[in-house]
């Protein structure tokens, strides 16, 4: 016979996340918590920043840019256990990568939370005889990129997001992909009673439809999210909806249906995702993986800069109160990171970050409007190649020495000169990039040259609380 | 348009190769030789002397000057000439002396004319670092850094920060961030140095002005402890300290104070006055040391911005007002300004 109440039942749980609760009210209480925002469309790195943060902050090794570090003050950081959420396998990424052969952490399918208690000593003589230590928590929470292009929904309507899928599936590069579920969209009876068949069919052809943009075009701007990354709504009726052409609603039609099952989606799924998780942020860190968008096109950067801009308009920027840090906290800083910066020749960095800027320009907006000036940098939370000079048609040019992605030998590579503006689009021929994804290097502790600008990520983010 | 043939890309394709078969280095490149710097740092400082004001009546005066004493020599050589004609036992050994007394001379010239350019080539090096910190590209950094480090002296304490610079340093960083970077590893470590080396030398003004009994005498132990204390800067950051370049140091930041922070002295000094009426009551005196204390203090910070390799950028000097306190309060504040560092002190002196 069971218990007749375990922990398993999730009383436990329960109970020990209330703790966790009340220490993070109490610590903002004390201005000793921060939740930062790891924002990042799909594969822009936000894993394997969150894991190579981690490290180096328990490490605090190589962070010169650091201020804490830099004087001597800085202690160490170790992971305080949480109860109520999954917790992000920081141990097994880190695992993973500090070994022989390292491997990259998988793409993420669910939300996971980490919280990380560092430690410094007080610089302030002053308060130090009553503070000599100071101590800062920080929380994150890790969830597929795919989710965040579900945030816009909440102030849409079905109607408003059929219209804007229509929309977009009807300009290039979606046309060609797009033309299957389209026929199909337009083509059934929207006030005819529900046919099981029929909805199966036409969910189907939207999702792949969805997933060949996604997978094979490299797009961004895919909505509702959770339909090609479901985590825990696998194979979920919610997610069996798509958008339909402008009509009437007749009771008990196919039209009803989809149109409940998409406020259903919007209330149940994506605003608790944001209630729960995306409201309370302090800091902010928006990882662009630029690298692959200028590797497919034109039409690729401005997809990316659209979901960008669609992404930040649900963060809340500027600067809060006490009270308001305890309740309704707002993110007071905000840094715009270029990922995998060690993907090219570090004498492009420079223009790397002036392209960032301009990508960014519409997304930061709104931050900028509250008065927060966001920050941009070229950033690598795990270097994976070396710098090295070779002579190509009598010019010196900066190259990289690493393994790519696959391969099992070293080579050097000239990927394409980032260029500090928008090429024209007559000028982004099929062969002027070739940015390559490479195997990681090896996760040391104690290890040199194995990030590119995390300190000065760091020291940006949270290093005032230090 | 679009059928117009077009010229080759101004771009470069990608490509890869072997890296077992192909030629490359790794990029570390060794700090450019000192000497082709040498040329553009004289050029540079040409031009920064070309625009000051007076050059003219400079020029001219020192036209003048070089003419007496060519005039003086060419008197005394034909003095000698006569003397030998006559008196050859007198006349040779004579000669003999004053050809070492002038040699010695002008290699006490030579000398000082050469540290004076080092001082003066200082302003050249910040120059350089102010226009390198704000920049994202990336090859200027290294050949103006070890230009700096061989302007530093060789004591242990730098020494070991230009280790630890080493350590940290790193090809994918930019001009700007390495610059902030040995600001931060290398210079602020001096400047703390040089902190309390103004601190001293303003306290003890301070006290002996009060404590002295006559107006002329403070005086004098204010220059003479004031250069005593231009002196010091001047070697913590690498400047030989001559007579000459102690003068110049001396007079720029007269100059500079009288610009930039009389005013500041004055009102400071004033306040301070001001508020010490009860003190000023009791002894006239202690105002004025505080006076003076401050002077020695603004001529000191002055020094530190002259013989500064590079600009205060990633760090910041404090202000008067924090020395002020510092001077006038008690222990605790300097040393919040100052951080412990007894061991650099000790092995420096
Ligand atoms: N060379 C290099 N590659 C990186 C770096 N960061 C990320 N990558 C590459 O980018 C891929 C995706 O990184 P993740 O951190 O998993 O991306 P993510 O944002 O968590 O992606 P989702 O979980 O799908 O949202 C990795 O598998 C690496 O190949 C980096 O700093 N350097
Ligand atoms: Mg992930």
């Amino acid at each position: 016979m069971p218990p007749l109440f375990s922990w398993d039942l999730g009383l436990g749980r329960l109970v020990g996340g209330l703790a966790d609760d009340i220490a993070e009210l109490s610590g903002r209480a004390l201005d000793n918590h921060l939740n930062l925002a790891v924002t990042g469309l799909r594969r822009s790195g936000k894993t394997v920043f969150i894991t190579s943060l981690v490290h180096h902050l328990i490490d605090g090794h190589n962070l010169p840019f650091v201020a804490a570090v830099h004087e001597d003050r800085y202690m160490g950081a170790r992971e305080i256990p949480l109860h109520d959420t999954r917790v992000f396998p920081y141990r097994q990424f880190h695992h993973d990568l500090d070994q022989t052969e390292p491997n990259w952490p998988a793409a993420t399918e669910t939300l996971s939370r980490l919280r990380l208690l560092i430690r410094a000593r007080n610089p302030n003589r002053l308060t130090s005889t009553i503070q000599p230590i100071r101590e800062l928590t920080l929380d994150i929470i890790d969830y597929p990129g795919e989710w965040l292009l579900d945030l816009p929904l909440i102030d849409e309507t079905f109607q408003s997001f059929s219209e804007a899928a229509f929309s977009l599936a009807q300009t290039p590069p979606r046309t060609g992909v797009a033309q299957e579920w389209l026929a199909m969209a337009r083509s059934i009876d929207q006030s005819s009673p529900v046919d099981t068949e029929v909805v199966a069919r036409l969910s189907a052809a939207f999702t792949t439809y969805l997933k060949t943009c996604q997978r094979e075009l490299g797009l961004s701007v895919i909505q509702p999210g959770r339909f090609t990354n479901p985590g825990e709504h696998a194979g979920s009726e919610l997610l069996h909806f798509t958008p339909l052409p402008a009509a009437a609603e007749v009771p008990g039609s196919i039209r009803a249906l989809f149109r409940r099952r998409f406020d259903l989606y919007r209330d149940e799924i994506v605003k608790r995702f944001y209630q729960d998780h995306f409201r309370r942020f302090d800091r902010q860190i928006v990882l662009v993986d630029l690298l692959s968008n200028l590797n497919a096109g034109a039409a690729y950067f401005a997809d990316t800069q659209l979901a960008l801009s669609m992404i930040l308009k649900s963060f809340r920027y500027g600067s809060s109160s006490w009270l308001g840090r305890l309740f309704r906290p707002r993110i007071g800083r905000a840094l715009f990171a270029a990922s995998k910066a060690d993907h090219v020749a570090p004498s492009q960095h420079a223009a790397l970050k002036q392209l960032l800027e301009l990508m960014i320009r519409p997304a930061a907006r709104s931050a900028r409007l509250e008065g927060v000036r966001p920050e941009v940098i070229a950033l690598a939370s795990l270097r994976c190649t070396d710098v090295v000079k070779t002579t190509h048609q009598g010019q010196t040019l900066s190259c990289l020495k690493g393994r790519r992605l696959g391969d099992k030998e070293e080579k050097i590579f000239f990927p394409g000169e980032i260029p500090p503006e928008l090429p024209e689009a007559e000028d982004w021929t099929e062969d002027r990039f070739r940015f390559y994804q490479f195997e990681p290097r090896r996760l040391r502790t104690h290890g040199d040259n194995q990030h590119i600008r995390l300190d000065q990520a760091i020291e940006f983010l949270i290093g005032d609380k230090l | 348009m679009a059928g117009e043939p077009k010229n080759k890309p101004s771009w470069i394709k990608p490509f890869e190769l072997d890296a077992a078969t192909a030629n490359f280095e790794v990029e570390r490149p060794a700090p450019a030789a000192p000497d082709d710097h040498e040329h553009q740092a004289l050029a540079a400082e040409l031009v920064v002397e070309g625009k000051r004001r007076g050059l003219f009546w400079r020029r001219l005066g020192s036209l003048g000057l070089a003419a007496a004493f060519a005039a003086i020599g060419v008197d005394t050589v034909s003095r000698l000439q006569d003397q030998i004609a006559t008196d050859p036992m007198i006349g040779i050994p004579m000669a003999i002396l004053l050809g070492i007394v002038a040699i010695s001379a002008l290699g006490l010239l030579a000398h000082e004319l050469l540290q004076l350019r080092r001082l003066s080539r200082r302003a050249w090096l910040r120059a350089e670092g102010l226009r390198l910190v704000g920049s994202d590209l990336q090859g200027d950094s290294r050949p103006l850094i070890s230009q700096v480090n061989a302007g530093l002296p060789s004591a242990a304490p730098i020494l070991a920060t230009q280790r630890t610079f080493e350590r940290q340093d790193n090809d994918v960083l930019a001009d700007g961030e390495r610059l902030r970077l040995y600001e931060r590893v290398v210079i602020e470590p001096v400047d703390r140095l040089a902190y309390r080396l103004v601190l001293e030398s303003s306290r003890d003004i301070g006290v002996l002005t009060a404590l002295a009994p006559y107006g002329l005498l403070d005086g004098l132990f204010v220059l003479w402890r004031t250069t005593i204390l231009m002196r010091q800067i001047a070697r913590l950051y690498g400047v030989a300290p001559s007579t000459a370049t102690t003068l110049s140091l001396l007079r720029r930041c007269l100059r500079n104070s009288a610009i930039a922070g009389l005013a500041d002295v004055a009102s400071h000094a004033l306040l301070e006055q001001a508020g010490a009426s009860l003190v000023t009551l009791l002894s006239a005196k202690a105002g004025q040391g505080a006076g003076n204390a401050l002077l020695a203090a603004r001529l000191g910070l002055e020094a530190i911005k002259e013989c500064r390799p590079l600009p205060f950028v990633a760090t910041k000097q404090p202000s008067l007002g924090q020395l002020r306190k510092a001077i006038l309060s008690d222990e605790r504040a300097a040393n919040i300004l100052l951080q412990d560092d007894e061991e650099l002190v000790r092995t420096k002196r």
